[in-house]
């Protein structure tokens, strides 16, 4: 049994099963006071919040969820934009490389959240600032991953194709971009999902939109179910944005599909 | 396979069993307690009772802890971690209406309408200039309110004629000086900041809503809350803290100058003689107050009158809750 791969359909029927015990679990546990609604309203209460934030009047859910991943989609590519190229550059150049790796050594390190004061100075309290939040907070990532992914290229490939007369523009298309593609798509995943954290530091304050303002908003009002409508719908949207990631993935790359026989 | 199952079994009781002993030995001495608050100026009695050992007369060891925005000072009493707070009434109403009885409401121990307002940068200078422009405040505070009635006051939808910007209390002053919005409102101390600026135009206090002129109150009063578990533990305890709560809120009203140099270095970081003059506009009710105070006459009529407009009006609280029922006075030795 130990190690042994379930099929698909089993998995799916598991993890089913553990999620329905795990819901019943903590709705009864509600139901019978053991936990106070409101420290932890019980699921079906959560439903019937989310259902109000979808339909009623002022349905603000989808809404949100539209803002929030819209914000952490543009800072998300902008890292994307400036990240892979300049990781590319340093991944291949040591000089480049030596020269900017105490910047970013600096910059990596530091959380999303403390950037809010100086972007908010910088650029105010509109869109530009919840952007320049993503971006700040995912860059350093995107540009660490994509340098590592590039050296991590066989040296001996990029030997060949030099002795073969090939220039470095095509070193880099035909050698590096194959070869770190892989590495580097894992990387942006992880990027992206710390991306999300960072927006919800960006819609704390200077915002009245978004899954992270209402979070906060629910918070002063004491509403704990629609704190956990907002969490479990960050959850949802990562969930559908991380398969869609996974589906242009195996479009990148077909030949790992195929070798790893998924 | 059962050894291995029998070890993770064994760890995670291991860490439970760890967990549970770390939390039995932390309990704090029963004479210890944590008040929780901020640098506003209805802590002061607690800050005074700290100081001048009013507390340790009493034979308390009190623990001064800063949380800023009163929902959360309103979560650390409900957590059982922090035992006293005085907080804004909007905040805990919210909670009542959310169904949190973990508290009970013990008291309003000042007055001190004048402190909040409207203020607009240069250029504008009434409140038919807001129409389209940026107001910046935290959202669910007492200034949530009062933006929206002198709003409403002066013909304005606060969710149509304007947009609303939710931000921190100490970013206020920084983020309107820098002109990224266009009006703000705040409490002292943030207030003076932003009215002390050139060119700033203040446009309305909480003294020209029509809670002020209805009840003599600010939009949000400070309300006095105790841990109910904390107190129903030992209420001859609970009894002794109010009695010296109060005691030292009395020497502060007698001794408002002497107060304020002793507390602010320590607890508020604003200059000694704005405070000196800010402190003059305090209204101090003492333990006997609250007899007249926490009744139908009294501020009980207002809380009704914000219930009413948290939930028809703004519709953020799902129901008006009985908060009668929350109220407490049996611990107060009158």
């Amino acid at each position: 049994m130990e190690g042994k791969e379930l099929g698909l359909w089993r998995s799916s029927v598991i993890g089913a099963i553990g999620l329905l015990v795990f819901l019943s679990l903590w709705e009864a546990l509600v139901r019978t006071n053991v936990i106070d609604p409101f420290f932890l309203p019980a699921p079906t209460q959560v439903i019937d919040k989310a259902i109000q934030m979808t339909t009623a009047k002022d349905a603000v859910l989808l809404t949100d969820i539209k803002i929030s991943a819209t914000r952490v989609l543009t800072g998300f590519l902008l890292s994307v934009l400036v990240g892979v190229p300049a990781g590319l550059i340093m991944g291949m150049n040591s000089v480049i490389r030596a020269a900017i790796n105490p910047i970013i050594s600096i910059i990596r390190p530091l959380p999303a959240l403390s950037w809010i004061p100086l972007s908010m100075l910088w650029l105010g309290i509109d869109e530009q600032q919840k952007y320049a939040i993503v971006f700040m907070g995912s860059f350093a990532s995107i540009l660490v991953y994509t340098t590592d992914a590039t050296m991590r290229v066989d040296p001996i490939l990029r030997r060949a194709a030099m002795n073969l007369g090939a220039s470095p523009l095509q070193i880099l298309r035909y050698v590096i971009l194959p070869g770190a593609l892989p590495d580097l798509l894992t990387g942006l995943k992880v990027v992206f999902a710390i991306a999300w954290t960072c927006v919800i530091s960006a819609e704390m304050v200077g915002a009245n939109s978004g899954l992270g303002f209402r979070i906060w908003t629910a918070k002063e009002w004491s509403d704990t179910g629609q704190v956990l409508v907002g969490m479990i719908s960050i959850s949802v949207t990562m969930l559908v944005l991380d398969i869609l990631f996974r589906g242009l993935e195996r479009v990148l790359l077909p030949y790992q599909r195929k070798t790893s026989g998924t | 396979m059962k050894t291995w199952l029998f070890r993770i079994t064994s760890v995670c009781f291991s860490i439970i069993f760890l967990f549970f002993s770390i939390s039995c030995n932390d309990k704090s001495s029963s004479n210890q307690v944590i008040v929780v608050g901020s640098q506003w100026y209805g802590h002061i009695p607690v800050w005074i009772g700290i100081e001048k050992g009013i507390f340790k007369k009493y034979g308390f060891d009190v623990k001064w802890q800063f949380i800023g925005k009163s929902m959360d000072r309103l979560n650390a009493i409900s957590s059982g971690e922090a035992h006293f707070a005085s907080l804004g009434e909007i905040a805990m109403l919210s909670a009542m209406a959310q169904g949190n009885t973990r508290f009970y409401w013990v008291g309003n121990q000042d007055i001190a309408p004048g402190f909040e307002g409207l203020v607009a940068k240069e250029g504008i200078t009434s409140f038919e200039q807001l129409k389209g422009k940026k107001i910046g405040f935290p959202f669910g505070a007492s200034v949530d309110i009062t933006c929206r009635l002198l709003l409403k006051q002066h013909g304005l939808d606060p969710n149509k004629d304007v947009r609303l910007v939710n931000l921190e209390v100490g970013d206020v002053p920084s983020v309107f000086q820098t002109g990224r919005i266009d009006a703000a409102i705040i409490w002292e101390p943030g207030f003076s900041k932003l009215a002390s600026i050139d060119g700033a135009t203040v446009l309305g206090m909480d003294t020209d809503t029509e809670v002020y002129k209805k009840f003599g109150t600010m939009t949000g009063p400070d309300v006095l809350i105790i841990n109910k578990a904390w107190s129903d533990e030992d209420r001859l305890r609970a009894k002794r803290f109010m009695k010296a709560y109060f005691e030292s809120l009395k020497w502060v009203d007698y001794n408002s100058e002497e107060a304020v140099k002793l507390i602010q270095e320590k607890y508020i970081n604003q200059d000694l003689s704005l405070i000196q003059k800010n402190i003059e506009k305090f209204i101090w009710h003492d333990i006997e107050d609250q007899k007249r105070i926490m009744t139908d006459n009294g501020i009980f009529g207002q809380a009704d009158y914000i219930l009413r407009i948290l939930h028809e009006d703004m519709k953020v609280i799902p129901n008006k809750p009985d908060f009668r029922k929350w109220v407490n006075l049996d611990i107060l030795s009158f």
